[in-house]
C-alpha cells in the first residue's frame, strides 16, 4: 500500500505521454486523410473531364453524379452535406466530440465525388471533418475519457487544415479560433503538435511548395493602404453578399418538401453545370485560376466575371446539398475581386500602385476574414501560403474592415447560421468565460404541457383554460413550434378563428433559452416572455429539455433553502 | 478508470488500459504507415497524371503560338503553367508568349514569380531585361542584363552569354551609356575566340563605344584570321583613319568594294592625305618640300578664289587670311626656289600654317573640296604629333 501513490502518479504520468502520442499520431492520420482526399478529388476529376471536356460532359457530369450522391447524402451519409466545420464545431461543442466512423468515410466518399464531378465547393471544411472525424474514431476505440475524445476534435482539425493547406500556423489558429472559439485554449500544444506532425507529413508526399506561387509584392506607396481599404470594404460587401444568399437560398431548398432532398444536389448540379459551358474556370477548387490571379495573368472582365460566376455557383452547389466547402470558393472569390479592385487602382489612382496581384492576394484574406469571421486564421494562412511578409499590413487593414463590415451586417458567423438552420444551436464564444454558477439546466422543471400543434384553437383554448397558467407551448416534445399566450388564444377566439389549427396562430422564432445559458440571460428573456420559457435542446433546437417559470425559480430557491438548512444541521451535529 | 486491481494479473486495472492504449497505438501506427504508403503511391500517380496533361497544355500552346494563335498558346501555356508550377520552362514560355502579345506587365509578373525561384537563372533575368529595355527603364534594363551575365551558366553557354553580352553593349550604346558599354566591351574582348566575325563585331562596338585603339586590334585580329575580310578591312580602315595613321588606312581602305558613302570618302580622303603629307615617313627631302610647297599653294588658291567668290552682300573675308595667303605663297615660293632651307622646322612651320589658313577658310565659310579636308587632316595630324 505504502508504493500506490507513487505508481499511480506515474501511471498517470504515462498516460499524458501516451495522449501525446495519440496526438502525433491523429495528426499523420488526418495529414494522410487530407492528401489523399486531395488526390482523390483530382482524380475523380480529371476520370470525369479529361483534359478539354465538351459542353456535354460539363453539363451532364454534375447532374449524373449529384443523383447518386444525392441519395447516399439523404439516406446513407447525412451528416456529410455541406462543409463540415459546423458539424464538426457542434460535435466539439455539444456531443463531447463524438463523431461516429460513418461520418469521415461518408464525407471522404460524397467529397470526393461532389467536388471530383465539378461542384464549385472546397476540399478543406471537409478535410476537417475527416481529420476530426478520425480522431474522434480513435479516441474511442483507445477508450479515452470523454473528455479526452473531445479535446482531440480540434487536434484532427488542425492537422487535417495543416495538410490541406501546408500551413501549419493557420492550422492551429483555425482549431482554436473557430472550432473551439478560444484562442487561449489550453489545447495549443496538442493541436501544434498535430499540425506539425500532419505537415511533414504532406511535405514528406507532395514536397515543399507553396500553395500558390507568387512574386513578393511591396506597399508601392503609402497611399496605398486607402486602396487596400477600399479592398477590405469591397471583400466586406462580397462576404456580406456571399452569407446572405447562401443562406437564402438553402432556407428554399430546405422548405422543399422532403422527397425532393435527394434530388437536390442534382439540381443543383443542374445549374452549375449550365454555369460551367459558360465558364468552366469557376469548376471544382479552381486553385489553378487563383494562381493566375495572383500573377496578375487575367484581365479586368474576366477577373469580375468570375469572381460573380464563382460566387452564384458556391452558393448554389452548396445550398442544394452537395458535400464540399467554402474555404476554396472564398479564396477564389477574395482574389478575383482583389485583382479586378487592383487593376482599378493601378489604371485610375493618383499614386504609383502595386501589381493587380497584389491586391488578389489581400482580396483573399478580406473574403475569408469576411465569410469565415476567423480573421488571425486569415492573416496567417495567406501569410503561409504566399509566404510574402511584405503583404501583412495591406491584409491586416482590409482584413479587419471586412471583418467589421460582415459582423456588422450579418451578426452571425456563417457556420452558426447554417447550424441554426439546421436547429443546432452553438453556444456563444467560451473565451475568458467559465462554467455559469447557476444555468437553466438547473432552474427548469421537466414537466411541460404541450398544446397539439394540429388541434384547434378552440380546443386549445378549453385546454389551456383547464391548466392554468399564462401562456403555453404547442408542439410536441421532440418538436415545439412556438408559445401561445392564454390572453391571444382568447382573442382568436373571440374573432371567430376557433376552427382554425393552433399553428396559424403561432408566428416568429421561440423565446428559448438552452440548458447551459446562465441565470442573468434566464431572467432576461424570462422578462420579455408571456411567463413561460422554453428549455430547448442545442443539438436540436426544437426539442424540449424542459420549461422555466417563476414559480420554477421560487421552488428552486426553496430547495436550495432547504439543502442549505440540511447540510448545516448536519454539520452542526457532527 | 484507476482504481481496482486486474482480476488476471493481480496489477492495477490502469496498467492493462495502457498496455491496451499501447498496443492499439502499435496496430494505428502500422495501419498509418501502409497508408502513407498508399497516399504516396496514389500521390505520385497523380503528380504523373498531372505531369502529363500539363505537358500536353505545353505542346497545344507551343504549336499555336507556332500557328499565329498566340491567344489560344497564352490559354494553353497557363494551364500548363498552373498544373505543373515546378517546371520553369513552361512559365517562361507563357512569359514569352505574353510578351508576343503585347501583354508586357503580365510577362513581367511571370517573370518576377520565376526570378524568385531562380535568381541567377540567365534566361529568366534576360527576359527581364529586355521587358524593361522595351518599357524603357535603362536603369532597371540594366540590373537584369548584369544579373544575366552574371547568373549560373553551364559551361557549354559560352557562345549564348557572349551574345547576351552584345545585346547589352548594343542597347547600352543605344543608350548613350558608353562607359557602362565600354566596361562590358573589355570583358567581351578578353574571351573572344579567334573567330573573324566576332573580331569584327567587337571592334565595330569598341568604334561605337570609343575605343578606336582597342577596335582596330580587333580588326586586325580578325584580318589575321581572314585577310580577306571585307568588313575587318572596312573596319580596320575607319580604325586606322579615326587614329589618324592614314597609310594605314588608305592601305587597308584601298582596292575594297565600299558599300557606303562614309567608307567611300574616308578611302578617297586617306588618299589624297597619303599622296600629299610631305611629313610621310621614307620621302625624300625634295618631294617633301614639293609635296609641302603643292599644299601651301592650294591653300592659297582655296583662299583666293574664296576671296573672288564672296557674296558682296555677305560679310567680308578676315583681313587675316589674305596675311596668311601671302604667307603660304611666300613660304611655297622661297621653297621652290630653293631660298628656304629645307629642315623640319620648316615642314612643321609650313604644315602650321596650312592648318591656320584652312581653319580661317572654314570659318569664313569658304567652299570646301576633298584636298582641302585632307590638307586639314594632314596639318591636324602633325600639330597633334608635335611635341
Amino acid at each position: 500500500m505504502t508504493t500506490r501513490p507513487a505508481t499511480f502518479s506515474q501511471l498517470r504520468l504515462r498516460e499524458n505521454q501516451l495522449f501525446v502520442a495519440v496526438t502525433i499520431l491523429i495528426g499523420v492520420l488526418s495529414g494522410l486523410s487530407a492528401v489523399l482526399f486531395a488526390v482523390a478529388i483530382e482524380r475523380t476529376s480529371h476520370y470525369f473531364f479529361g483534359f478539354d471536356p465538351s459542353p456535354g460532359r460539363l453539363l451532364l457530369v454534375p447532374v449524373l453524379v449529384s443523383l447518386g450522391t444525392g441519395v447516399l447524402l439523404a439516406r446513407v451519409f447525412p451528416d456529410a452535406r455541406g462543409s463540415g466545420v459546423p458539424q464538426t464545431k457542434a460535435a466539439f461543442h455539444l456531443q463531447e466530440g463524438f463523431i461516429p466512423a460513418r461520418v469521415p468515410l461518408g464525407k471522404f466518399l460524397t467529397g470526393v465525388l461532389c467536388i471530383g464531378s465539378g461542384h464549385s465547393l472546397g476540399r478543406e471544411g471537409p478535410s476537417v471533418q475527416i481529420g476530426a472525424g478520425l480522431a474522434s474514431v480513435v479516441g474511442r476505440w483507445l477508450r479515452l475519457p470523454s473528455a479526452r475524445v473531445r479535446d482531440l476534435v480540434p487536434v484532427g482539425a488542425a492537422g487535417a487544415l495543416s495538410a490541406a493547406f501546408n500551413t501549419p500556423i493557420a492550422a492551429v489558429l483555425f482549431a482554436l479560433e473557430e472550432i473551439m472559439g478560444n484562442l487561449s485554449a489550453p489545447l495549443l500544444g496538442s493541436t501544434v503538435i498535430a499540425s506539425v506532425s500532419a505537415v511533414i507529413v504532406e511535405r514528406s508526399i507532395l514536397g515543399n511548395e507553396p500553395l500558390f506561387r507568387v512574386p513578393t509584392y511591396h506597399l508601392v506607396h503609402p497611399a496605398e493602404l486607402g486602396a487596400y481599404a477600399l479592398l477590405g470594404l469591397v471583400g466586406g460587401l462580397l462576404s456580406l453578399a456571399f452569407c446572405k444568399s447562401l443562406l437564402a437560398l438553402r432556407k428554399v431548398f430546405q422548405r422543399l418538401p422532403p422527397w425532393t432532398r435527394m434530388l437536390q444536389p442534382a439540381l443543383g448540379g443542374l445549374f452549375v453545370g449550365a454555369l460551367f459551358i459558360m465558364a468552366p474556370q469557376v469548376m471544382g477548387v479552381g486553385y489553378d485560376f487563383v494562381d493566375q490571379a495572383l500573377n496578375g495573368g487575367l484581365m479586368f472582365r474576366t477577373l469580375l466575371l468570375l469572381c460573380g460566376l464563382k460566387l452564384v455557383a458556391t452558393v448554389v452547389s452548396y445550398a442544394s446539398g452537395n458535400a464540399g466547402g467554402i474555404f476554396a470558393p472564398s479564396l477564389y472569390i477574395g482574389a478575383m475581386a482583389g485583382g479586378a479592385v487592383g487593376t482599378l487602382v493601378q489604371w485610375f489612382a493618383p499614386f504609383p500602385a502595386g501589381e493587380p496581384g497584389a491586391y488578389a492576394i489581400v482580396g483573399m484574406g478580406t473574403l475569408f476574414a469576411g465569410i469565415i469571421r476567423a480573421p488571425m486564421t486569415s492573416v496567417f494562412m495567406i501569410f503561409e501560403i504566399t509566404q510574402d511578409y511584405q503583404i501583412l499590413v495591406p491584409l491586416m487593414v482590409a482584413n479587419l474592415l471586412s471583418f467589421m463590415i460582415s459582423r456588422r451586417f450579418q451578426p452571425a458567423p456563417v457556420y452558426h447560421a447554417l447550424l441554426a438552420q439546421d436547429d443546432v444551436h452553438l453556444p456563444a464564444t467560451t473565451a475568458g468565460q467559465g462554467t455559469p454558477a447557476l444555468a437553466a439546466g438547473e432552474l427548469m422543471e421537466p414537466e411541460a404541457v404541450l398544446l397539439p400543434a394540429e388541434q384547434s384553437v378552440e380546443g386549445a383554448w378549453q385546454l389551456a383554460q383547464a391548466n392554468g397558467g399564462a401562456a403555453h407551448l404547442v408542439g410536441k416534445r421532440e418538436r415545439v413550434v412556438g408559445v401561445l399566450s392564454l390572453e391571444s388564444l382568447a382573442k382568436a377566439v373571440q374573432a371567430g378563428r376557433g376552427n382554425e389549427a393552433l399553428t396559424s396562430l403561432v408566428e416568429g422564432p421561440i423565446l428559448h433559452v438552452h440548458p447551459d445559458h446562465p441565470v442573468d440571460i434566464v431572467l432576461e428573456r424570462l422578462g420579455r416572455s408571456h411567463g413561460i420559457l422554453p428549455v430547448l435542446s442545442r443539438h436540436s433546437a426544437r426539442r424540449l429539455e424542459g420549461v422555466i417559470t417563476l414559480d420554477c425559480i421560487t421552488r428552486f430557491i426553496h430547495r436550495r433553502r432547504a439543502s442549505a438548512s440540511a447540510d448545516a444541521a448536519g454539520r452542526a451535529e457532527t | 478508470l484507476y482504481g481496482g486491481a486486474c482480476a488476471a494479473c493481480g496489477r492495477n486495472r490502469l496498467y492493462r488500459i495502457v498496455h491496451r492504449e499501447i498496443l492499439l497505438l502499435g496496430v494505428l501506427s502500422v495501419v498509418a504507415s501502409l497508408l502513407f504508403l498508399g497516399t504516396r503511391a496514389a500521390a505520385r500517380a497523380n503528380r504523373r497524371m498531372r505531369l502529363q496533361e500539363a505537358a500536353v497544355w505545353y505542346e497545344q500552346g507551343r504549336h499555336d503560338l507556332q500557328a499565329g494563335g498566340t491567344l489560344d498558346a497564352i490559354t494553353a501555356l497557363r494551364r500548363a503553367a498552373a498544373i505543373d508550377p515546378g517546371r520553369p520552362s513552361y512559365r517562361f514560355a507563357l512569359a514569352d508568349a505574353l510578351a508576343r502579345d503585347g501583354q508586357s506587365d503580365a510577362a513581367r509578373q511571370v517573370l518576377l514569380t520565376l526570378r524568385e525561384r531562380t535568381p541567377e537563372d540567365p534566361q529568366v533575368n534576360a527576359s527581364l531585361a529586355r521587358l524593361e529595355a522595351r518599357r524603357g527603364s535603362v536603369a532597371a534594363a540594366s540590373g537584369y542584363y548584369e544579373s544575366a551575365l552574371y547568373g549560373a551558366w553551364m559551361a557549354d553557354q559560352a557562345a549564348p552569354r557572349r551574345q547576351l553580352r552584345v545585346e547589352m553593349i548594343r542597347y547600352l550604346l543605344a543608350h548613350r551609356q558608353e562607359q557602362r558599354a565600354l566596361s562590358q566591351l573589355l570583358v567581351l574582348s578578353a574571351n573572344l575566340p579567334e573567330d573573324a566575325g566576332l573580331q569584327v563585331e567587337a571592334g565595330q562596338l569598341l568604334m561605337r563605344a570609343g575605343d578606336t585603339r582597342r577596335a582596330l586590334d580587333h580588326f586586325r585580329h580578325a584580318l589575321a584570321v581572314a585577310p580577306n575580310d571585307l568588313s575587318a578591312l572596312a573596319g580596320a580602315g575607319e580604325a586606322a583613319f579615326g587614329l589618324e595613321d592614314y597609310g594605314r588606312a588608305h592601305r587597308y581602305l584601298h582596292g575594297i568594294p565600299h558599300e557606303s558613302d562614309h567608307l567611300r570618302r574616308l578611302a578617297a580622303l586617306a588618299a589624297l592625305v597619303v599622296r600629299h603629307d610631305p611629313l610621310m615617313p621614307g620621302l625624300s627631302g625634295d618631294e617633301r618640300s614639293r609635296r609641302l610647297v603643292g599644299c601651301l599653294t592650294h591653300a592659297a588658291a582655296r583662299v583666293r578664289s574664296c576671296a573672288r567668290r564672296a557674296d558682296p552682300e555677305s560679310e567680308p573675308l578676315p583681313a587675316g587670311l589674305d596675311s596668311l595667303r601671302a604667307e603660304a605663297l611666300s613660304l611655297a615660293r622661297g621653297l621652290a626656289a630653293g631660298r628656304r632651307r629645307r629642315s623640319s622646322d620648316v615642314l612643321e612651320s609650313g604644315t602650321a600654317l596650312i592648318l591656320r589658313i584652312e581653319r580661317a577658310a572654314d570659318a569664313a565659310h569658304c567652299p570646301t573640296a576633298e584636298v582641302d579636308q585632307a590638307l586639314s587632316l594632314i596639318a591636324r595630324k602633325h600639330e597633334s604629333d608635335r611635341p
